[in-house]
């Protein structure tokens, strides 16, 4: 890259010393448009041909609302209960040194690295009445397999990770004079953490959540063995599109797909927004 | 032209180099019109935020530049890519390739070539050692950077530069991130080293001491303008301006028509005097104007004295030790101040 | 490295006993009920009728069809996204330009759409019906139904994870050495290979083990593409699926212990990568 591209008024980008540029740029946007953009602007154009009618009709059902309803209202409640356990996770993992804490940080990646189906089945088997959480809900009177339930157990696992790993890289670079500099103000260790670690570590926190919301609403696999699959009770979105696609219902398909992929996008920027805005109020 | 002509052009000659890096922010590089001299050791001086950096890696070609021209041996080196320019490049942090070892770090550049000009790998490995050796660091090729102290990384960053045989030397802070002993002997071994290879060097610091000390010519830049160029007696004794004056040695200002002064400065205009140019005497021995001393600091091999004048300016005298002790000059003794050299500037400009 | 806090290094940060051995407790019971749990029912379940019935199940023809175009597909898929994904990185994380943080977030879509609806877009894409459809019918072309669909719904599903590896450690990196090897000489390639990639190597090889793992145990997306043929557009966890909605218990979890080991695999290369680069950084200093 030749040093005489001046700082002019418009820049594509800020001239640099390290070379390559072009062609990784390059690449990797022809790879992402061709990728991602092709097909899902298919699905942009496939849902706004239909006539609005058509897609109402489709895209709000009452089947199609309930199933909503259940996927990202099990989503966001997975999402919370995540949140709260992954901060504390983290918080164990990095400030504690325990018998077994190198293999429970390796693990957490588990739901990561695990095929969906295999959770799926796996699950199904623990929660179903016979297996060992059935037999133990049973004794409360709950029903965790082929249930609501048992959806909202499944997305806890799928999400587990992403609150964890995004916050253990800044809890552990986090400045220990922080909390020093408060006990020695006389504040509680409750009260050091409260006010001073936790709200460093809200910016990375709302990106784990955000990204667990989102994965949680468009999950499968892990979800379909241990929900009951019954439309209008126990059905997840993303088996009402599989069940429109076995039906050639492209339309109906598309237009549930179409309210999903809106519903990422929208939690994605609104998890981006909100990370920035705590990172503003961080730096103060 | 024709006398020019018998001179073999500058390794570096920079022609109103201006480099602004956020419209509305002020200009890192203002301007800035500076010439080496054939195998000097130059030194870029200045305070933070004063472009020396910025200048520094320009000539290299990592920064680019708004306006203006880079000469390399007399050729406009303005649009060559930075791994054409052929520069050894000493980064403040050395920058040393961590996965790799001290000797794969130095045969780098060399093995980074086309395998037309490549070397052949016995020459390579005859050439890397070799340069180890001179750094004081045979022996070591087999560690890596990891395992190395400061100056050890900050040596083994300069043979790494010095293995592709460049046309000149830049070095970025060189003894920034060292202990103050390491410093002074690093330093001296620099200028031998640089004595002995005759390269054109030039080297960044914010260090007046070891700008001094080590630097055939001391370029002084702030806030993106060359203020002076010259070697250190001449930027030290006859600076041009008032901000070399301070920059150097410590200088005070004075109000122009004070009596410290031999000759009195235009109204407006700016005086400066450094400490040991001030004499004190006894009251009743002479020359000079009433003051009282403040405060006297002992200071290494001098002593410092906290002078007051009648009308409220505040002086530095510098006086030698035993001289001090005498009773005399202890706080609160009234005493005579002249200024045996002051340095002053017509108008009443920013330092 | 300030801020691991081994107990006892700064007492102003220890937390009570009875608080931490009660955080320390709960954590492990949560990990212990929700990641030990289901591994250690996927082996109990796939040798509750003993070693001899799980051999048979995972020796099936119809499995080993399965396993081979997993593997098939993974293969293909993995080499593609480490190409896509280094390039991506390395123009993210090295330089900056317009449009970068619009290259972040298109890198990590794939992440937030349901498998399903990734997909339902290759469908709509090369199915009959699609916008292609046709073209590819009258060239005799099978992607839909077929492998070539697959392996396209897995690249989508498993873009991201690569780059998401590496562009926080090159980052974390800085491009000093990159600089320095400029002014050496280097060009762009050389620099690539040899300097920013090395120095990534943990970001870059979790990514892949990622990567694979994650290609090899897609399930949604590859559902709705493959349409569920035995023996032809089966892949393992598809393969799980239909074990399982027959009832063939053993012979669903054998195959999903298969799938759980290779995961189980791919953390314990990443545990032991980085206590690998973490020694290798610790030394000297």
């Amino acid at each position: 890259m030749s040093a005489s591209v001046t700082a002019r008024a418009f820049r594509f980008r800020r001239p640099s010393a390290v070379p390559g540029f072009a062609p990784a740029f390059g690449v990797a946007a022809t790879g992402i448009t061709l990728l991602v953009l092709v097909p899902l602007a298919a699905l942009a154009f496939r849902a706004a041909g239909q006539s609005w009618a058509e897609f109402a009709a489709a895209a709000f059902s009452p089947r199609a609302l309930a199933a909503y309803r259940l996927s990202f209202g099990a989503s966001a409640l997975a999402a919370l209960v995540n949140l709260v356990v992954g901060l504390l996770l983290a918080w164990v993992l990095v400030r504690y040194r325990f018998p077994g804490r190198r293999l429970a940080d390796a693990l957490i990646d588990l739901p990561f690295a695990l095929p969906t189906a295999v959770a799926g089945v796996a699950l199904t088997a623990i929660c179903a009445p016979d297996g060992l959480a059935g037999r133990f809900a049973a004794g409360f009177g709950i029903k965790l397999a082929f249930t609501p339930t048992g959806v909202f157990v499944a997305l806890l696992f799928i999400g587990l990770p992403y609150v964890v790993r995004t916050v253990q890289p800044v809890l552990a670079d986090l400045e220990p004079e922080l909390e020093e500099a408060a006990a020695l103000l006389g504040a509680s260790r409750w009260r050091a953490v409260t006010r001073v670690v936790l709200p460093a570590l809200a910016p990375a926190a709302a990106a784990g959540l955000a990204l667990a919301f989102a994965r949680a609403v468009g999950e499968y696999g892990s979800v379909i063995f241990i929900a009951g699959n019954m439309p209008m009770v126990s059905e997840i979105a993303p088996l009402l599109i599989v069940v429109q696609l076995e039906e050639y219902d492209y339309g109906a398909a598309t237009a549930i797909a179409a309210v999903m992929l809106a519903a990422s996008l929208l939690l994605l920027a609104i998890g981006a927004v909100l990370q920035r805005r705590l990172e503003r109020e961080e730096a103060r | 032209m024709a006398l020019d002509a018998a001179k073999p052009p500058a390794a570096i000659r920079a022609e109103g180099v201006a480099r602004r890096f956020s419209p509305g922010h002020a200009a890192a590089l203002d301007g800035v019109s500076l010439e080496t001299r054939p195998g000097e050791l130059m030194a870029l001086l200045g305070p933070s935020g004063s472009g020396k950096t910025t200048l520094l890696r320009a000539i290299a070609g990592l920064e680019a530049i708004d306006s203006g021209r880079i000469l390399l041996d007399g050729e406009d080196a303005t649009g060559l890519p930075a791994r054409r320019r052929r520069i050894g490049f000493v980064f403040q942090n050395y920058a040393l390739f961590r996965h790799m070892t001290v000797f794969e770090n130095v045969a780098f550049g060399l093995r980074a070539r086309p395998r037309g000009e490549r070397p052949p790998e016995a020459e390579i490995r005859e050439r890397a050692l070799r340069l180890l050796e001179m750094v004081q660091l045979g022996g070591y090729e087999g560690r890596r950077p990891a395992a190395l102290s400061g100056g050890q990384r900050q040596r083994v960053a300069l043979a790494r530069a010095l293995a592709i045989e460049p046309r000149l030397l830049l070095l970025d802070e060189p003894f920034g991130a060292l202990d103050a002993k390491v410093r002074r002997d690093l330093r001296r071994w620099l200028r031998e080293l640089h004595d002995r290879l005759g390269l054109t060097t030039v080297f960044v610091t914010h260090d007046q001491e070891e700008a001094m000390e080590l630097a055939d010519r001391v370029a002084i830049l702030n806030r993106g303008r060359l203020e002076q160029v010259g070697t250190p007696a001449e930027v030290y004794d006859r600076p041009a301006t008032p901000f070399v004056a301070e920059f150097l040695g410590d200088a005070v200002r004075v109000p122009p028509g004070s009596g410290v002064l031999r000759h009195a400065a235009r109204p407006g205009g700016v005086a400066l005097v450094r400490p040991h140019d001030v004499e004190v005497g006894a009251p009743g021995s002479g020359a000079g104007v009433p003051a009282t001393v403040r405060r006297s600091i002992a200071r290494g091999a001098a002593r410092l004295l906290l002078l007051e004048l009648d009308d409220g300016t505040l002086l530095e005298a510098e006086v030698a030790r035993g001289a001090g002790d005498a009773e005399g000059l202890a706080p609160g003794s009234a005493v005579l101040v002249g200024a045996r050299v002051a340095h002053l500037f017509p108008e009443g400009e920013g330092g | 490295m300030s801020g691991t806090t081994a107990p006892g290094a700064r007492p102003a940060l220890r937390d009570p006993g009875p608080v931490a051995a009660a955080l320390i407790g709960f954590a492990l019971l949560w990990i212990g009920l929700f990641l030990v749990l289901p591994l250690v029912v996927v082996a109990q379940e796939a040798f509750a009728r003993g070693v001899p019935a799980f051999l048979a199940a995972v020796r099936d023809p119809d499995a080993l069809a399965a396993i081979r175009l997993t593997l098939l597909v993974a293969a293909i898929a993995v080499p593609v996204n480490l190409f896509l994904g280094v390039a991506a990185a390395w123009a993210v994380a090295k330089h900056d330009f317009r449009g970068r943080a619009l290259l972040l977030a298109l890198l990590d879509l794939p992440i937030s759409v349901s498998p399903v609806v990734a997909g339902l877009v290759f469908v709509l894409l090369f199915g009959a019906q699609g916008w292609l459809g046709p073209w590819l019918a009258e060239r005799g072309v099978k992607v839909i139904f077929a492998m070539p669909g697959m392996v396209l719904a897995t690249v989508f599903v498993t873009l991201p994870y690569v780059a998401r590896g590496l562009i926080p450690v090159m980052r974390r990196q800085g491009v000093e050495e990159e600089e320095a090897a400029v002014t050496l000489g280097a060009g762009a390639w050389t620099t690539l290979l040899r300097i920013s990639l090395p120095n990534a190597g943990l970001g870059l090889l979790y990514g892949v083990l990622l990567t694979n793992a994650r290609a090899m145990g897609e399930f949604g997306a590859v559902a709705v593409v493959s349409g569920h043929i035995r023996g032809e557009t089966n892949t393992m966890p598809l393969h799980v699926e239909i074990l399982h909605n027959e009832y063939n218990e053993v012979g669903a979890f054998s195959v999903a212990f298969l799938l759980a080991l290779l995961a189980v695999v791919t953390l314990a290369l990443k545990a032991w990568l980085e206590r690998r680069m973490a020694r290798r950084a610790g030394e000297g200093g």
